[in-house]
């Protein structure tokens, strides 16, 4: 039995769906968090024996004509998969509006079961419900739930309702209404009658004062900064290299047990294989994991509170400035966990070439994977200077502006969206809900590195192990393994970059399939098992001994670095953007673009960088500038066509008109 | 006849038309209760975004929507 | 080759096998990237687990 859950955004779907299946996707105190229809069983203990009821959350949905995409996602769905049962959850604290889609849903014909969900926030308010009057005058069964609580929350009644609803069917319905109007009309009678109100929701509170401070004209962008540079050293800096350097002590534990349990007698290609490609590869990716824990704990904390819209607000004007709205900053900070969810969410912009701008752009902060590489490049080089995180991801938010710019020049597309966003309420965030979150992370990361992380350092191992006749490579002559011979080449074209070295090379090659490899596969062409020291509770002092080893100069690093983040991201993110660009055209030239930007930036920060400490330029300044100028010859020219298109577009109109 | 870009603050409005071409904006404002005959009152003016309440809810709403909205006096 | 290198050899070749079939089994469901539920799984009715 198929039930689907149909309600406004933002009304607590998917934590109802959450607390029914076992499942932990993602919850946002913003509309638009959900963009995908998903499915799970729901959980034995709701359901009667043998029964299996799949429930089916959707995004949410303010009525079933089609403004935006999440509304159709939940429109289609209803009318093609036809569920058995509709439960339709009311917020209480938004009746009136709520009601709308109700009256929408009761016209199609599936039994429908009305869960009046955030009951517990409608009675803080003081306004109280007349349930049965409601449930008279809509002719359905209404459940009061709080899809929050883990107990006493209405939800074994709900699904009662709902077994019930099934088999007694509904009776024909009668249209409520013949058009909209009469909705509303039909509505506000209903709400009149069956709600009692305290404050008038369009007196001032405390909340729109914070607001007023939050959003401000001036003061909204530097409380920004602040909490992602709080955000940042709490997971860099302060907790999160505080947990790694227990987590690393017991990963280097390990090693050393393995490796004594091995013994000598053992096959030092085989030995090597499982202790410096296995072991020390994952081991040094999953080092970092206490980091990106930490990160994401921070993340669900913001998203729960109910900023992130209010940073909509802010950037918005900003954005507008670009040919954007405010609605695209909030993939970028999704993106900060992982680029993929981001770049679905840019499915909430309705205007193709913003929701395609954003969607090439979004991989520009850097995601969690690429904080393994900020984080190993800061404590090497920098001595885990907070700075080099936080000017990566000021960086980022600049290359967004700057790449939406341009890609507007380009596509001569100047066409202007209203920007219209829903202010949730603030809500203090659930420290329980954000750590069941970050689990599930670390759980997936853990995974993640034990499966393809690990097969991927299994691989360049074995790569760097042996040369093209299949014999192993001598101690002094790395150069000789079939990955060297492999990756030189292209180090070739890295050498203006200032990481000319085959082993630089094949990690960022690597970094596309997850971009944890940059740092794995360093791990393992270098011979390192770990970026920590154990004496102290930082990453090893700049220039020690990782530093060293790896043998570029600090400017070099630098620049490896930004290539790193700012080339086209991990190929399941390239994947999410194919989805979302949905034309061959735009995908080519997304990855065009980035793969040039990523180029053109560590040129100018090696060789600049280079220029500005020793006082002359770096290796291959002449050939490097030679593509870079290629490159952005590229796009002024790309600029120069799409200026012209625009001209003779308002042209054509103006002769139209 | 005034916009909702020149309404004062927390007074409730009297929403008389919206004036755009784009029919899809007004079904949506339309479901979030913003049409003609209902009240919409103005919460707070920031830079060029408008904080408005409709129906229990609050919205950020940008400069061009605002002048779109049109309110009795 | 002695005993434990056929041993070592067995264990490696184990972690790479269970490693290769989640990845397989991860694709075939939907996710991107294994082990992450978060790139939304496919229509699957059955409970399958993305992240199981």
């Amino acid at each position: 039995m198929k039930i689907a859950l149909a309600g406004n955004p933002n009304c607590g779907k998917t934590t109802m769906f959450n607390a029914l299946t076992g499942r932990n996707e993602r919850v946002g105190n913003w509309s638009g968090v959900t963009v995908d229809k998903k499915e799970a069983s729901i959980k034995h203990s709701f359901a009667p024996e043998g029964e299996n009821l799949i429930l089916v959350d959707l995004p949410g949905a303010y009525s079933l004509s089609t403004y935006s995409t999440e509304e159709s996602i939940a429109k289609d769905f209803i009318l093609q998969e036809k569920p058995d049962v509709i439960i339709n959850i009311v917020d209480a604290t938004n009746l009136n509006r709520s009601l709308f889609l109700t009256t929408q849903l009761l016209e199609l014909n599936i039994p429908v079961v009305v869960a009046l969900n955030k009951i517990d926030l409608a009675e803080k308010k003081g306004n109280r419900i007349d349930v049965t009057a409601l449930s008279e005058a809509l002719k359905v069964p209404v459940v009061c739930t709080v899809s929050t609580r883990s107990s006493d929350n209405g939800l074994p009644e709900l699904i009662k309702a709902v077994l019930a609803a099934e088999e007694f069917g509904q009776e024909e319905r009668v249209p409520f209404v013949r058009n909209d109007r009469q909705r509303y009309a039909f509505i506000n009678e209903l709400v009149r009658d069956a709600e009692r109100k305290k404050l008038s929701s369009e007196q001032q509170t405390l909340q729109d004062k914070v607001d007023r401070i939050v959003a401000h004209k001036w003061l909204g962008i530097p409380i920004f900064a602040a909490v992602i540079y709080l955000v940042f050293s709490i997971s860099q800096a302060w907790l999160g290299l505080f947990l790694a350097d227990f987590f690393v002590g017991w990963i280097d534990k390990s090693y050393e047990a393995v490796a004594s349990l091995l013994g000598e007698d053992v096959n030092p290609v085989l030995a090597a294989l499982l202790l410096d490609g296995i072991i020390g590869g994952v081991g040094a990716v999953i080092g970092f994991l206490p980091l990106i824990m930490v990160l994401f704990f921070c993340l669900a904390l913001l998203e729960d509170c109910g900023y992130m819209a209010r940073v909509a607000v802010v950037m918005d004007r900003f954005f507008k400035k670009v040919g954007l709205s405010g609605k695209s900053i909030i993939p970028v900070i999704i993106g900060t966990g992982c680029a993929i969810p981001g770049i679905m969410s840019t499915r909430t912009i309705k205007n193709i070439r913003q929701r395609r701008t954003t969607a090439m752009l979004t991989p520009y902060m850097p995601c969690g994977a690429k904080l393994s590489i900020i984080a190993l490049f800061a404590g090497v080089f920098f001595a885990d200077n907070a700075w080099v995180g936080t000017s990566m991801y000021f960086l980022g938010i600049i290359l967004v502006f700057v790449g939406a710019l341009i890609i507007r020049k380009i596509t001569g597309d100047y066409s202007k969206s209203y920007f219209i966003m829903e202010l949730p309420e603030y809500r203090i965030p659930s420290v329980k809900r954000a750590v069941i979150s970050v689990f599930g992370r670390a759980k997936a990361f853990i995974i993640k590195a034990g499966t393809i992380i690990l097969v991927c350092n299994a691989v360049v191992h074995l790569l760097q192990t042996f040369d093209w006749k299949l014999q192993v490579v001598a101690e002094s002559a790395p150069e000789t393994s079939i990955l060297a011979s492999i990756a030189m080449p292209l180090a070739v074209l890295f050498v203006p970059l200032g990481f000319g070295m085959w082993q630089f090379a094949a990690a960022a090659v690597t970094g596309f399939i997850a971009k944890e490899n940059v740092v794995g596969t360093l791990a393992v062409t270098f011979a390192i098992t770990n970026f920590f020291d154990m004496e102290e509770l930082a990453l090893v002092e700049g220039g020690a001994e990782v530093g060293t080893i790896l043998g570029i100069s600090s400017v070099a690093a630098l620049a490896y670095l930004v290539f790193n983040l700012f080339t086209p991201p991990c190929f399941a993110a390239i994947g999410a953007m194919n989805s979302e660009m949905e034309s061959r055209k735009w995908l080519v030239g997304a990855i065009a673009f980035q793969l040039g930007v990523g180029y053109t930036l560590a040129f100018l920060v090696y060789q600049f960088g280079t220029l500005f400490t020793t006082g002359s330029v770096g290796e291959g300044f002449g050939a490097g500038l030679l593509i870079v100028s290629a490159i952005v010859a590229t796009f002024v020219i790309l600029m120069r066509r799409g200026v012209r298109k625009h001209q003779i577009r308002t042209s054509v109109q103006a002769v139209k008109s | 006849m005034m916009s909702l870009a020149q309404a004062n603050l927390n007074k409730p409005y009297i929403v008389d038309s919206v004036h755009t071409d784009q029919e899809d904006i007004r079904e949506f404002l339309f479901a979030l209760g913003c049409y003609p005959g209902e009240r919409i009152t103005l919460i707070s003016k920031l830079a060029s975004n408008y904080i408005v309440n409709i129906k229990d809810a609050r919205y950020s709403i940008d400069e061009d929507l605002a002048k779109a909205i049109i309110i009795c006096a | 080759m002695s005993g434990i290198d056929w041993l070592v050899l067995g264990v490696i070749a184990v972690i790479i096998f269970i490693a290769v079939r989640k990845i397989v089994k991860d694709r075939k469901n939907g996710a991107k990237c294994p082990g992450c539920n978060c790139s939304g799984c496919k229509h699957s009715a059955s409970s399958g687990n993305c992240a199981d």
